[in-house]
């Protein structure tokens, strides 16, 4: 009742704040981190990083910002936000660390920056820091890491409230600087009457975002677009570019893409008894409508980022989901079986969603290359090659536990089961695309770091994983196992494959592959591992305890 | 159509020849034997756990540890031969090959191409790094990763080089490394004793007594964390001494009083001595945080991150000193090093010496029948190997990200020189290395040398380090490799999986 009373006393506040739109300030382009994004992208990408969420949450002030009010918020009307709880510090041992209440996540300008605590670690860091341009560095201890990670937002607090942050200026086609600099400085490079016919539509601009007027508000941001675009329209981002880009934040097609292929996924495994006609092809459909959108979401990234969309985490794990469906589609138009896609789409699902309900570990946003890996030709034939493997395995995985769980319910035909060809099919595809991508690796590597092989513990586990998978094919021919080893090497197998792929860079953390580094989520490639290996273990004693009870 | 290698017997009488040379020759009984699918299986298994295991030691420990004990072992290296073998095996086994046996053949044989490329390689190839600075002149060697003691000769100078690796079995007091001085003659049993090995050595200040000395005292502070340890002496008497920074972000002082007036927000540390004790007080912007009686040996959490103040001893009369010492601290300005003393029958004459990396250290000649004035030289660093040419650095670029200092690309312009006088230019940037001596056929079949840019030194933009590879079993590396995908895709591809129609 005392909530229901607090929302009706809130409900007139609400409604006046209606949230202003800013996507007109999409056409404004900015110049971040050696990149020109729009605006809107930039606020989006700073917000998660000071505050880990796309929008600010207020609980005592009951309201929400959105991540362009907020950033507008920092920069114009910056008193008072450096006592706001908003910076994160999801790291418990650095809070420990740092001497902060370890209940809040979240801790204002002011209690970090005067933290002497913070200062020391980190100047400890950086005298640490190691320059190796081809990687190779040690990325100093998760302490460190997650202090610099703090420190970065600490300055970047800082950069928006003086508006340092804010590079929309681009410099005179005279110049031979390529830096953008902030609004502040636009007289030292242009005349009076060019800097008013930049400044009067700005001042416009805070105007109408302080009133709260939308129509105004679009106005202004429009006319302020047009006047920094012709201050060197060569150097400013097209507006197709800028518009595809807002339009790829906005729409999100990752998410689309999820709830087409869960739709799919429900109609495969609901219409298996009732309708399985009209089922199988609405899950075709529903497939092929979350395939179309993540095509969608592939294309719009690699026209952002001119470049192939597998160079780190977040992106590699779409492009893995990408290749789940993607041949699970395949195999599903050569051999009409129903399973393929039922088992792929729900992995896809599971992958999509990690990613996209996890923003902090799998950094979403576009980010200049390190020099090593500027080279679309090795990421694309090197890289997409391995992470297609990665793929298929995965889909085998899918594949082998529906065979387990066939196996299960004691229909696992003795030989000669259709599933076994399909799991079979699918490692076809990834041991060959491993074996390719490894040696295009090693081929790749002797260019960029001048030799083919040097057991770099990524190169070692795309080789274990390799070994592993053919020993799995061996095996059979062997007499080792037959159809059912098949399934089981299917699922143990691929947690080779996480660990060449997760494994190496979250959890070694050593090696030349140093660029996709990252911290995170180790609980649930564990969790994830031990699930297997004891579904793998029930599976088996059931089928020794069957087997025992029919002899 | 026939294919090359393809036999024209029929079934049978493939059969038949197969089985008669079973029971005829004891080389196929062992191809036949050594063919067998369970060792393959077994070669592979241990092979992935071996791996598996390497990763995991190197992550705990280091890449050379893991390079040491098993990638570069005799085991493991044995273990790829039997690999190899077996693959050879196993081809054979199945001579006279019919049409469906050549995917299987061609993918075998590439796995072979491969290794044999590899075992070509690190035989007659190399790995090394060549470090260049703008207007030096040509350089003609390069650094191997392997690092060496290099002695002089007592009577013709020449070097003697000695293998000395670092990565594992390092020598401590306890068991010394001796290694006999070239040309010393035998009976004066001259020897070199190294009893200790420093990853870095760097300048590091301690407390020494001086008469002319007022009272002083010294710290050492430790973070587990940052792996980290910093000895910090103190002066009474002396104005310089007695007030010390830590790192800028704290202060430590030596007081008379515990009442004298702060004059900083940062942390401070301020120590008194209190007759035969000393006592501290830890404040943070002018409030007492914490204080009490600092005993000798015992760790004082200070509160600053995890940095931990030891009390190490003091004395009546001190100066301080800086003198080389093993370091925790990992810094281009601290090289690694060998402690080593001249020994001769067993005893010692010289003082233990630290030798730093890429230097030479004099030591005394106690041998009355070589020239006394000449000193013994002794080097550590690592080992060169001459190149049939020399390279000069003309310029190193960094081009930057557009607005920020993140670099986007490493080029260093070279200048190679022959032995004959002519001089060729080429470029090294990332993911494209120059390439040296020119022309096609050398660098398909591997017979030139390929400098990747490896390293960058951010203070100093007129210097560059680049790795250098030279490996003549490039081709092979490259047609295994070849072979194997295309092995491997027709046979999945160029019939339906055996057993599972």
């Amino acid at each position: 009742m005392k909530r229901f009373l607090l929302l009706l006393l809130c409900l007139p506040g609400l409604l006046h704040a209606a949230p202003l739109r800013f996507d007109a300030l999409s056409q404004i382009a900015i110049q971040d981190q050696g990149r020109k994004k729009p605006l809107t992208t930039f606020a989006r990408e700073a917000t998660l990083q000071l505050t880990g969420r796309t929008s600010v949450v207020l609980p005592e002030e009951g309201r929400t910002l959105s991540a362009t009010d907020f950033v507008l918020t920092l920069w114009l009307a910056p008193k008072g936000w450096d006592e706001k709880p908003v910076l994160l510090v999801d790291y418990l041992p650095l809070r420990t660390a740092l001497g902060l209440p370890a209940d809040r996540k979240r801790f204002s300008y002011a209690e970090l920056a005067g933290n002497a605590a913070l200062q020391t670690l980190l100047s400890d860091g950086g005298r640490m820091r190691a320059t190796n341009p081809a990687g190779g560095a040690d990325g100093g201890t998760r302490l460190q890491k997650a202090a610099s990670d703090v420190a970065a937002r600490l300055r970047l607090f800082a950069a928006i409230v003086e508006g340092s942050s804010f590079t929309i200026v681009p410099m005179p086609s005279s110049s031979s600087y390529d830096a953008w600099s902030v609004l502040p400085d636009l007289p030292r490079f242009y005349s009076r009457e060019t800097c008013l016919e930049v400044l009067l539509p700005f001042r416009d601009f805070v105007d109408a975002w302080k009133a709260g007027k939308q129509a105004s508000l679009d106005d202004a941001a429009g006319r302020l677009a047009k006047a920094l675009r012709s201050l060197n329209p060569a150097t400013y981002p097209a507006p197709s570019r800028l518009t595809l880009e807002s339009l790829y934040l906005r729409v999100h097609p990752w998410r689309w893409a999820w709830i087409g292929y869960a739709a799919a996924a429900l109609a495969f495994l609901l219409t298996a008894r009732c309708l399985p006609t009209a089922g199988y092809r609405l899950g075709w459909a529903c497939a092929l409508a979350g395939f179309a959108c993540q095509v969608f979401g592939f294309v719009c990234r690699i026209v952002i980022a001119g470049r192939p969309p597998v160079t780190n985490m977040y992106e590699s794990i779409i492009w893995v989901s990408f290749a789940v469906v993607l041949f699970a589609l395949i195999l599903e138009a050569i051999y009409r079986s129903r399973v393929f896609l039922a088992a792929g789409t729900p992995l896809a699902v599971a992958a999509l969603m990690a990613v996209d309900f996890q923003p902090l570990v799998f950094d979403a946003s576009i980010q200049p290359l390190t020099p090593v890996l500027r080279n679309n030709f090795w990421l694309a034939i090197h890289v997409m090659t391995i992470t297609l493997s990665y793929g298929a395995f995965a889909l085998a995985m899918a594949l082998g536990h529906v065979a387990l769980f066939r196996s299960l319910r004691g229909k696992l035909a003795a030989k000669h089961d259709t599933i076994t060809l399909y799991v079979y099919r699918a490692l076809q595809i990834g041991v060959l695309l491993l074996a390719a991508g490894t040696i295009l690796g090693g081929v790749w590597a002797n260019y960029s770091w001048g030799r083919f092989w040097d057991w770099d513990p990524k190169e070692t586990w795309a080789l274990i994983t390799l070994l592993g998978y053919l020993a799995i094919l061996h095996g059979r021919f062997a007499g080792w196992w037959g159809d059912f080893g098949l399934a089981v090497g299917s699922v143990l197998g691929f947690l080779s494959v996480v660990m060449a792929w997760y494994g190496v860079n979250f959890v070694l953390g050593k090696g030349l592959h140093s660029y996709g580094f990252g911290i995170g989520g180790t609980r649930w490639a564990v969790l994830y591992a031990v699930a297997e290996v004891a579904f793998v273990a029930l599976v088996l004693r059931r089928r020794a305890a069957a087997t025992s009870s029919r002899t | 159509m026939r294919l090359p290698f393809v036999t024209s017997l029929t079934n049978e009488e493939r059969s038949a020849r197969i089985a008669a040379r079973r029971k005829a020759s004891a080389f196929w009984r062992g191809v036949h034997r050594g063919a067998s699918l369970h060792m393959a299986m077994i070669l592979l298994l241990i092979l992935a756990l071996a791996c598996a295991a390497a990763t995991v030691a190197e992550s705990r420990f280091t890449a050379e540890i893991a390079r040491h004990y098993i990638y570069r072992s005799p085991l493991f290296l044995g273990w790829l031969g039997l690999l190899c073998l077996n693959l050879f095996c196993v081809t054979l086994d199945r001579w006279p090959w019919q049409r469906k046996h050549l995917p299987f053949v061609i993918t075998h044989y590439g796995i072979i191409t491969l290794l044999v490329g590899a075992a070509i390689g690190s035989r007659f190839g190399y790995e090394a790094f060549l470090s260049l600075e703008k207007g030096a002149p040509p350089e003609g060697r390069v650094a191997l990763n392997q690092n060496i003691v290099l002695l002089r000769g007592l009577h013709t100078g020449d070097s003697y080089e000695i293998a000395f690796p670092t990565e594992t079995r390092l020598p401590d007091e306890a068991h010394p490394r001796l290694v006999a001085i070239p040309e010393a003659p035998p009976e004066a049993g001259l020897v070199l004793k190294i009893d200790a090995y420093a990853a870095s050595l760097a300048m590091v200040e301690d407390l020494a007594a001086s008469d002319a000395g007022g009272p002083g005292l010294l710290l050492r502070f430790r973070s587990r964390m940052m792996g980290q340890e910093v000895p910090l002496a103190l002066l009474q008497n002396d104005d310089a001494w007695r007030k010390r920074s830590f790192f800028g972000l704290a202060t430590v002082e030596w007081v008379a009083s515990f009442d004298a007036p702060v004059d900083t927000d940062k942390p401070l540390l301020r120590l008194l001595k209190d007759g035969p004790v000393f006592r501290y007080r830890l404040l943070k912007e002018g409030s007492v945080q914490k204080e009490g009686i600092l005993l000798p040996g015992s760790p004082l959490p200070l509160g600053w991150a995890d940095w931990q103040a030891t009390l190490e001893g003091d004395l009546a009369h001190a100066s301080v000193e800086k003198r080389l010492s093993p370091t925790a601290a990992t810094s281009p300005d601290a090289p690694s090093a060998i402690r080593a003393t001249l020994l001769a029958d067993g005893k010692a004459v010289s003082d233990p010496t630290w030798v730093p990396s890429g230097t030479f250290q004099s030591f005394p000649n106690p041998l009355p029948s070589v020239d006394p004035g000449r000193p013994l030289r002794i080097g550590f660093g690592l080992q060169t190997k001459p190149l049939p040419f020399a390279v000069e650095l003309i310029s190193f670029d960094v081009p930057r990200d557009p607005g920020t200092a993140s670099p986007s690309d490493f080029v260093s312009t070279l200048r190679f020189y022959d032995l004959r006088g002519g001089t060729q230019r080429a470029t090294a940037h990332m993911n494209y290395p120059a390439t040296y001596p020119p022309g096609f056929w050398r660098s398909a079949l591997g017979l030139n040398y390929k400098f990747s840019q490896a390293n960058w030194d951010p203070e100093n933009l007129d210097h560059t380090t680049l790795q250098v590879l030279h490996d003549p079993g490039w081709p092979l590396k490259w047609i295994g490799s070849i072979l194997i995908v295309i092995g491997i895709a027709l046979l999945f591809y160029s019939r339906p999986p055996a057993n599972l129609k």
